[in-house]
């Protein structure tokens, strides 16, 4: 089993330790938070230096965001690789940067991770829960068209609480202990000191996520909600049993909520 | 473009102003299976949708007839032993008349594309499409209309409806401002309805969190709050939920913590779930040549399905001569009653 430590902030590097093959350094929910150019190449040095290969991680983005990546992506090296997370910028990687290893991300393998599930997971029926642990990577036309066409080499999973079942033909790496559950660029986090309206509403970034991160916790919701940033997680501490049978044979370690 | 489900509805919404509808269905054998909360079309109550391929089928008719096109939903995501039932379902569909399918996995695009079944394929909100690229692409596997994600700005929406031009572009612009994407959120809805079912089903048909938030709307502001605290309207979205929120950040002062856990624990209630309006931004979306209006709410009573075809009817004649958004906010308030200014789809803060 590989082990990967996934990490958003450049000083975190620093305070890491243990045993790793791979870091995985950048952001896959917020454009904003894409490393510098000069954050990445710290970032390839120490792995570099520590003998970890590289993976960059990389966010749904607007053309704004794709102007950031233009400057990041050209960095990196043959057989370093990315994670995508957003159908733009998978395009472009076949196109233009064949030499870099295409990782279909978190927000495109369209697991369904919602805690509510477990609400219902005793009364629903067989096919219904078989279909909540699958995803849509695995059918056939979209499975060839990913591995043929956009050259993706590996799915990046999280494990929802209702289980997993996948067809285990292409690698998957399996994200812990952070599920991300929902996301979006109305960022409620952001100005949270001193917003005074719930406007939904695409302000200027000021950054709050890097001061604050709420829990929300209510009865009907089966897993305490963690929200950083522009994203919800649900932390998940255990791991699947069947992890060789699901083809999983990378573990993504996130120190820290990846925000 | 208005959303249907109901046969009766067809020609009442063409009269007020639709020229394009779009609808889904949840016929029985998919329920038994799936459950609503797995609907084939991400709106998971059967409130919302055509319970049968007749009814369908005759609303299309009914429609085309009047020359008004509708389109189907079929914009979940699908796994391998969904695929004969969506394949049947978009045969009958196009056998029946729709004039185009709106599609959010790649994969069902993939596959409609081979069957070839002369309906033409539309990009769904929940392509995730928030760059020229991501267009591009879509375009290639067959899109010819793509629906931009409401995260997006107005002046985004009309740069990527120039850029993709004569690929016709739909915006939404009426209800349901979710803040969460639509393509990138897993949380789950019509959970209540499994759990519940006959008595959940039977409210949702009549309308009832249309018509408590109709009369929230009218409340004052400390009872509006109250009664979006109560678990009971909370608990149809995971959105809604009034949430303990706790700041767990370290060394923050007591009263900056107090201050944004109350901005957030705003953010999550039954008031969020208020009817949202972005029709200031038509003037805008006009000139970019953006294609079509969007009105959320499938599964709203016809009353205010025909509200919200009427005022927008209404504000695309008032920009011919006057194109102030104080216009457009004026209109609403008559229209609807009470404010907008918390309600805005599109509130251009950046």
């Amino acid at each position: 089993m590989q082990r990967a430590v996934y990490i958003s902030k450049i000083e975190t590097l620093s305070e890491l330790s243990g045993s790793y093959d791979r870091l995985y350094f950048g952001t896959e929910f917020c454009e904003h938070l894409l490393p510098t150019v000069k954050a990445l190449k710290r970032a390839q040095k120490e792995a570099l230096d520590r003998d970890w290969q590289f993976t960059l991680v990389t966010p749904y983005v607007t053309d704004a965001g794709l102007a950031r990546l233009e400057k990041l992506l050209p960095l990196l090296s043959e057989g370093d690789e990315v994670v995508v997370n957003d159908w733009g910028v998978l395009d472009w990687l076949a196109a233009d940067f064949p030499q870099l290893t295409a990782l279909l991300g978190r927000l495109l393998t369209k697991q369904k991770r919602g805690p509510r599930i477990m609400n219902v997971v005793d009364i629903v029926p067989p096919a219904m829960l078989s279909h909540f642990r699958r995803s849509n990577v695995d059918t056939p036309h979209l499975h060839n068209w990913l591995i043929k066409k956009m050259n993706v080499a590996r799915f990046e999973l999280d494990y929802p609480l209702q289980g997993i079942e996948r067809r285990a033909d292409v690698p998957a790496s399996l994200y812990t202990p952070w599920m991300y559950v929902s996301t979006t660029r109305l960022c409620l986090t952001n100005h949270c000191e001193n917003r005074t309206q719930s406007l939904r509403a695409i302000f200027t970034c000021d950054h709050a996520c890097q001061r604050h991160a709420f829990t929300l916790k209510h009865p009907n919701m089966p897993a305490t909600l963690h929200l950083a940033g522009n994203t919800i997680f649900v932390r998940r501490d255990d791991l699947p049993a069947n992890m060789e049978e699901l083809g999983i044979d990378r573990l993504v370690i996130m120190p820290e909520i990846p925000i | 473009m208005s959303p249907l489900n109901r046969v009766a509805e067809v020609d009442t919404l063409i009269d007020d102003g639709a020229t394009c509808f779009y609808a889904g269905v949840m016929p029985q054998a998919w329920r038994d299976d799936y459950t609503n909360m797995a609907s084939p079309n991400r709106r998971e109550w059967k409130s919302s949708n055509f319970l049968d391929y007749a009814a369908f089928g005759e609303a299309v008719q009914k429609a085309e007839a009047r020359g008004v096109p509708v389109y189907m939903t079929l914009n979940a995501l699908y796994t391998e032993a969904q695929y004969p039932m969506m394949e049947e379902m978009a045969r009958r569909a196009a056998d029946v008349g729709v004039k185009g399918f709106i599609v959010a996995d790649l994969g069902m695009f993939l596959r409609l594309g081979e069957l070839d079944l002369g309906v033409p394929l539309h990009a769904s909100t929940g392509c995730t499409i928030f760059n020229k690229r991501s267009a591009d692409l879509l375009i290639r596997l067959g899109a010819e209309r793509i629906t931009l994600p409401r995260h997006n700005t107005v002046r985004e929406i009309c740069a990527m409806t120039q850029a993709v031009a004569p690929v016709p572009t739909d915006v939404f612009v009426m209800n349901s401002g979710c803040k969460n994407i639509d393509g990138f959120c897993t949380f789950h809805h019509g959970e209540n309805e499994v759990q519940v079912g006959k008595a959940w089903d039977v409210l949702k048909n009549a309308g009832a969190d249309h018509y408590v938030l109709e009369t929230m709307r009218k409340l004052p502001e400390a009872w509006t709050e109250q009664i979006s605290d109560l678990s009971l309207f909370g608990s149809i979205s995971a959105c809604f939920l009034p949430y303990e929120v706790t700041n767990v950040s370290p060394g923050v002062p007591d009263d900056v913590k107090r201050a944004t856990e109350r901005n957030i624990r705003k953010s999550f209630n039954f008031f969020s779930a208020m009817d949202h309006c972005g029709a200031c931004a038509i003037p805008a979306f006009k000139k970019a040549g953006v294609d079509a209006l969007k009105i959320v709410g499938r599964n709203h009573p016809t009353a205010k399905k025909r509200k919200d075809v009427r005022f927008l009817k209404a504000v695309l004649d008032l920009i011919e001569t006057d194109d102030r958004p104080q216009a457009i906010i004026e209109m609403h308030h008559r229209h609807f009653g009470g404010k907008c200014d918390d309600l805005c789809y599109y509130p251009e803060v950046d």
